[in-house]
């Protein structure tokens, strides 16, 4: 590009400073959408499957046709599927697990286990007691330091959930299984599904593969499913029905919003330019080059939002998380450039329609324009 | 070679140009025939609406005419191309305004580097000495980083010469360029154009109301109802 294209766009985007602005903005938020919506999620999920994976198991064990996003599904399964499946070869311990989501504790829904202290810490849930004791008994939760803090619950509290009044026997260390944990006999109780379980993690014998297991588990026992804990990310992932819909359906709808703002900011500067372009006609200006000077004008607009609109993000997130601290925004450069990306090619889409009708116009009826 | 001997460097032939306003048909040129030599300054005077710009735009390819030709040298430009018309202007005209139509986002420097970028000038450096140098040539050497509201109109009209004379165009077409000037502004801009042509031999073609502008010229077309009437030599 030659050097007086950038003054002439950068004096036209000063002389309309509200406009620009506007247009910026649109673009900014349109980023900021893209690179927050796709950061919760991955955030979510990332943190969700690392507090899985981080129990240590090797194996879930759960009711075909259930949800392995843990709290989405009803079905249950008898409590005896222990006692199979620690029958099957290569299985080492198992611990059955219930859980209940609630959102009487913090603001978002949030998971709570039913576990059995024992079998849970030999499948490899090791819960670090930071303050107070273990669960034991009746209506006693344990509540990780993450929920903890956001909440500002402390040892001797008490909860109510599902009716019950909960007293706080320990707080744990955050980052495996859930944010909360009581005795599976009092939540299956409460739930009124007595020897009933969810789920139920797996330790295999040291030594064996697990995808080896898994599948004799399949064989001795249809009806069930068994997924690996080492690919239980992208398993959640892909049982997210249209999660990729979706964050496609909103960036498509962001790219829409900085066409539609950047189309009509560009095409309402045209109608005020058209002197101008009358003026640039006389000098001998090109069509390319009339076309270049303007989508030039929105490539740059575009580049000041598409960043404006990285710093919002990242406020954004910095603002979400320090409310919700139980929430996880991951910001991915893949995502970033993507946003970034999505925001200059709606803009210069946004462009191209008013560049092209500059160019078109005649000159001697654009001198005239008063 | 004397004026007399000098080949033509723009010529029309039969030109016609008709609007279609609704059901009223317009002609606002009415077969012209013109010729004018090289590094002859020629004035065009005719009250308002006789066909004066239309003329001169024609006559530099903003637009086309309904019927004749114009030729620029020995080529008839009604038959290029709207980009190659518009190539033409640039490498071989320059347009003066009544209104000196300078961007008034840019500074005086700004206004003739547009010109100047349009012409696809590459190098800076040279760029930048050529603008400085025509904008001294116009007495404004000082006042180039001035925005056009920063400068009289005297001035502004002054840069809108130095932006039409980047390249240094064979033909300079000038629309009522003292129009919007008083006495003083509008002797400066004549003594810019006269030095021009003396100088350089520059073809100049404008458009003025005022008979006293127009004698400056070497000769002035008298222009009615889109029809040339009479033409006046220098005395």
């Amino acid at each position: 590009m030659t050097f007086n294209v950038p003054t002439l766009i950068r004096a036209n985007i000063f002389q309309r400073r509200t406009r620009a602005a506007i247009a910026i903005l649109a673009v900014a938020i349109e980023v900021t959408a893209v690179m927050l919506l796709v950061g919760l999620t991955s955030g979510t999920i990332n943190e969700v499957s690392g507090r899985i994976q981080a129990l240590g198991a090797d194996i879930m064990f759960r009711p075909a046709g259930s949800s392995p996003l843990l709290g989405l599904s009803d079905t249950t399964m008898p409590t005896s599927a222990v006692d199979w499946l620690l029958e099957v070869d290569g299985v080492d311990s198992a611990s059955p697990v219930m859980i209940w989501t609630t959102s009487q504790v913090a603001d978002a829904p949030t998971n709570m286990f039913g576990i059995d202290p024992e079998p849970f810490e030999w499948v490899g849930g090791q819960l670090e007691i930071l303050d107070g004791r273990r669960l034991q008994s009746g209506y006693e939760i344990i509540v990780d330091r993450r929920l903890a803090s956001t909440e500002d619950l402390s040892v001797g509290q008490e909860l109510e959930i599902l009716g019950q009044n909960w007293t706080i026997v320990g707080i744990y260390r955050a980052g495996i299984g859930a944010r909360m944990m009581v005795p599976l006999p009092t939540l299956q109780e409460i739930l009124g599904l007595p020897n009933k379980t969810h789920v139920v993690f797996l330790k295999v014998d040291s030594g064996t593969e697990p995808s080896a297991v898994a599948n004799r588990i399949g064989q001795e026992l249809p009806g069930y499913e068994s997924t690996l804990m080492a690919q239980y990310a992208e398993v959640l992932r892909e049982n997210i029905v249209g999660l990729d819909q979706f964050n496609g359906a909103i960036s498509s709808i962001a790219v829409v919003l900085s066409f539609l703002v950047i189309l009509l900011a560009m095409y309402t500067s045209i109608i005020e330019r058209t002197r101008e372009i009358g003026i640039l006609k006389a000098l001998g200006a090109s069509k390319t080059y009339i076309m270049r000077t303007i989508i030039g004008e929105s490539v740059l607009l575009c580049s000041i939002g598409a960043a404006v609109g990285v710093g919002f993000a990242y406020l954004a997130r910095w603002v979400l998380v320090s409310r919700y601290q139980t929430l996880s925004v991951e910001f991915t450069m893949e995502w970033l450039i993507y946003a970034v990306l999505l925001g200059l090619a709606g803009g210069t889409l946004g462009a191209f329609y008013p560049a092209l009708r500059a160019a078109r116009q005649d000159a001697v009826r654009a001198l005239r324009h008063e | 070679m004397t004026m007399d001997d000098a080949p033509s460097i723009l010529r029309t032939v039969g030109l016609e140009k008709s609007y279609d306003l609704g059901r009223i048909k317009v002609r606002a040129v009415c077969g012209i025939d013109l010729a004018i030599k090289k590094g002859e300054f020629v004035s065009i005077m005719g009250p308002s609406g006789c066909g004066k710009s239309t003329l001169l735009y024609l006559i530099g390819g903003m637009t086309n005419p309904t019927r004749g030709s114009v030729f620029v040298g020995d080529t008839d430009i009604t038959h290029l191309s709207d980009s190659e018309r518009t190539a033409l202007r640039r490498e071989r005209i320059g347009f003066v305004f009544q209104r000196f139509n300078l961007f008034p986002t840019l500074s005086a420097l700004g206004n003739v580097r547009l010109a100047q970028e349009i012409q696809g000038w590459k190098d800076r450096k040279e760029a930048g000495e050529g603008a400085r140098e025509l904008l001294g040539w116009v007495g404004l050497a000082d006042k180039d980083s001035r925005r056009p509201y920063e400068l009289s109109i005297g001035e502004q009209q002054r840069v809108a010469i130095a932006r039409a004379l980047v390249g240094m165009p064979e033909i300079l077409l000038a629309d009522e360029p003292t129009g919007n000037l008083d006495t003083d502004n509008s002797l400066q801009i004549m003594r810019v154009f006269e030095s021009l042509n003396e100088k350089h031999s520059q073809t100049i073609l404008m458009i003025t109301h005022n008979p006293e502008i127009a004698a400056r010229a070497d000769r002035t077309i008298h222009m009615r109802d889109g029809r040339i009437v009479d033409v006046e030599g220098k005395s």
